[in-house]
């Protein structure tokens, strides 16, 4: 069975036709799709794992002015093509920005440190500065929890970085590891997850789960992460960073209107 | 030239009684161990890391200590300096031997998952594999102990221990507050520097760094060289329980917050801040008191004669504990077997269960195979050496 993509498409779709048939029969507006779409995050995300999505007071800012740089700091996922994709999540989420402020200058730039840890991505946060971002996307871990980094190093890396970045005026959302039928066998990130999801509560900031948000694809069977089926995993892996691209755009959107005054 | 002039005899227990309690908890701690190496496992929910800080590990690592003394301390005292230092390091010898050939059965394993489910989107996560890509290297890391893939850091920290382990038997047996303060100087020095043994890839540490871990193991042993540790004077005694038991309850809130959100908003932010992250590589002060306050009301609640540790349904765990190195490495390759069972067959919770118990009774079944072996051979012998007296 292929078990592609947005499996769950016509259901939504239904959805949205009776939403916008209330909305009319009750307001006679037509409802704006923005507002729509605020209301449920995509891909069949369930919105409790996006909860904690605090607002994000700079990128409103100079949304406010215009224009939005948006860095995405992360390791091989977040390169177009390295993971088995043609597109990785950072395009669609271009794409999505785009979508939601069509008359702002949208950039989103990836700084990529494959099999990077968290101290050694401190080392070029630079790079990461020199763009100048309202908003970087931070996403780190997974190569901590290949090679079982000490967590107190880990945390303390994290911990400086956060600080480091917002110093300089940037919104900061973290994102996690990816989730994997097989990623538990090989590595152990439990832990790394856990302080991720503590650190984003004490700091603050914005945490994308993608673990469980892709562990709930999983379940749903809108993906099928174990095949062996090579074509069906570049699908799959396509689908997949497009679905990740629209719900960060989601998070990021969603955070920007509870920012604004 | 070796020999030492004799030591101070300390207080030994009856001679020819095993402690049963050693032999019990650490064929539990082997069982925990497997339990919670499969991931997602319904049943690991019935291991102590679930309820505390602390965990099979130091569970593990301070009954090797306590062992180690009391195995150790008739030869050191006998047979001197020289003969005690290569019988444990004949141990050491022997652990390694276990551990290369852990290595190679986990390699395979790690092969077969690479070659069946290669995805190109886990590179990154695959990245343990990357031994294939290189062999000649990853070969070479792993005979210097450098390289250890997940769930194999146990061993070799506990080789390392005994490698140091006949001076500082030596020392525990002289001056053992001289040998105990020592210890705690480098666990407390791990906390204000890098110190750590290399490990592969180059600029990561042991995920068990044997310079904090040492000190559980030091204190096992001290606690086994002076049974009279954990009798406090009667006016304490009450006080001391009190605080532990205290301290292992405010640890399970902490742990339930972990999963449980609504137990989340009762721990407060100052709290959270000092405590986080709890970490397992340099035994956090948290994990260790953790451990301490569990040993200590165990051994109240369990006293050396304890009847129960007679019974038939206690068997099974005490002759695990008997044979722990066999049974740990039976338990770590059964642990990634059965994940792999899980993940390609059925996850659900009687699959869960089915490789849960049938693990156990794996481990339980060469345990006994051991047992009856070397019981035979043990006899034989006895029985030769009879035919020779006469």
């Amino acid at each position: 069975m292929k078990r592609v993509g947005y499996a769950a498409r016509p259901r939504r779709f239904v959805h949205r036709l009776i939403a916008a048939a209330l909305a009319c029969a009750l307001g006679g507006a037509p409802a704006s799709a923005a507002a729509e779409e605020a209301e449920a995050p995509p891909c069949g995300v369930p919105a409790e794992l996006l909860q904690h999505n605090p607002p994000l007071a700079n990128s409103a800012r100079a949304l406010g002015g215009g224009r939005l740089t948006v860095v995405v700091w992360g390791t091989r996922s977040s390169t177009d093509g390295a993971s088995g994709t043609s597109q990785a999540y950072p395009a669609h989420l271009r794409a999505s920005l785009a979508r939601h402020y069509p008359s702002a200058d949208i950039r989103v730039e990836v700084v990529s440190q494959p099999g990077h840890t968290a101290v050694r991505m401190l080392r070029n946060i630079g790079a990461v500065q020199a763009l100048r971002p309202d908003l970087v996307i931070w996403q780190t871990g997974t190569a901590d929890a290949v090679r079982n980094a000490s967590l107190q190093q880990f945390g303390r890396a994290v911990a400086r970085g956060l600080k480091s970045l917002r110093e300089r005026g940037a919104d900061v959302i973290l994102m996690d590891m990816q989730y994997g039928p097989y990623t538990e066998l090989l590595t152990n990130a439990k832990p790394y997850r856990g302080y991720l999801w503590w650190v984003s509560r004490r700091e603050n900031v914005g945490l994308m789960p993608r673990y469980q948000v892709m562990e709930h694809w999983s379940e749903q069977g809108r993906f099928d992460l174990a095949t062996e089926d090579r074509d069906l995993q570049r699908a799959n892996a396509d689908a997949i960073h497009a679905c990740l691209g629209e719900t960060l755009g989601w998070m990021i959107a969603d955070a920007v209107e509870r920012a604004r005054p | 030239m070796f020999r030492s002039p004799p030591l101070p005899a300390p207080i030994q227990p009856p001679a020819g009684t095993r402690d049963l309690r050693l032999d019990f908890f650490r064929g539990l701690a082997l069982w925990w161990i497997f339990l919670d190496h499969i991931p997602d496992n319904f049943f690991s929910w019935l291991t102590v890391r679930n309820v505390g800080f602390s965990d099979a590990t130091e569970i593990f690592v301070f009954i090797s200590g306590y062992a180690a003394a009391l195995a150790y301390r008739r030869p050191l005292q006998q047979q001197g300096f020289g003969f005690t230092t290569l019988h444990v390091w004949r141990r050491c010898w022997q652990l390694y031997v276990a551990h290369l050939i852990l290595f190679l059965f986990y390699t395979a394993q790690i092969s077969y998952v690479a070659e069946h489910f290669g995805n190109p989107m886990y590179m990154d996560e695959m990245n343990v594999t990357r031994l294939l890509d290189a062999p000649h290297l990853a070969l070479l890391e792993a005979l210097l102990l450098e390289f250890r893939p997940a769930n194999m850091d146990v061993l070799p920290m506990y080789i390392v221990l005994l490698l140091g382990f006949p001076p500082l038997l030596w020392l525990l047996l002289r001056r053992p507050s001289a040998a105990l303060a020592i210890s705690l100087a480098l666990f407390v020095a791990v906390r204000f520097t890098e110190l750590n043994l290399p490990a592969y890839p180059p600029g990561n540490g042991w995920y068990f760094n044997p310079f904090a871990w040492q000190f559980l193991f030091v204190i096992g042993a001290w606690c086994a060289l002076h049974p009279a540790v954990g009798k406090w004077p009667a006016g304490w005694r009450r006080a001391v329980d009190v605080a532990a038991a205290v301290y292992l309850a405010a640890a399970a809130v902490v742990v339930a917050s972990w999963s449980v959100p609504a137990v989340e908003a009762w721990i407060p932010g100052w709290l959270a801040d000092w405590m986080y992250p709890i970490d397992k590589t340099s035994l956090d002060t948290l994990r260790l008191a953790h451990f301490l306050a569990l040993a200590h009301l165990t051994l109240r609640c369990v006293p050396r004669d304890a009847h129960w540790l007679a019974r038939r349904w206690v068997r099974p765990l005490i002759v695990c504990g008997r044979h722990s190195l066999h049974v740990f490495c039976l338990g770590i390759f059964l642990s990634f077997a059965g994940h792999l069972v899980l993940i390609e067959f059925n996850g659900s919770v009687a699959a869960q269960l089915a490789v849960s118990v049938a693990g156990i009774a794996a481990m339980c079944a060469l345990a006994y195979v051991l047992s009856w072996y070397g019981g035979r051979v043990r006899s034989a012998a006895l029985r030769k050496r009879e035919l020779e007296a006469r």
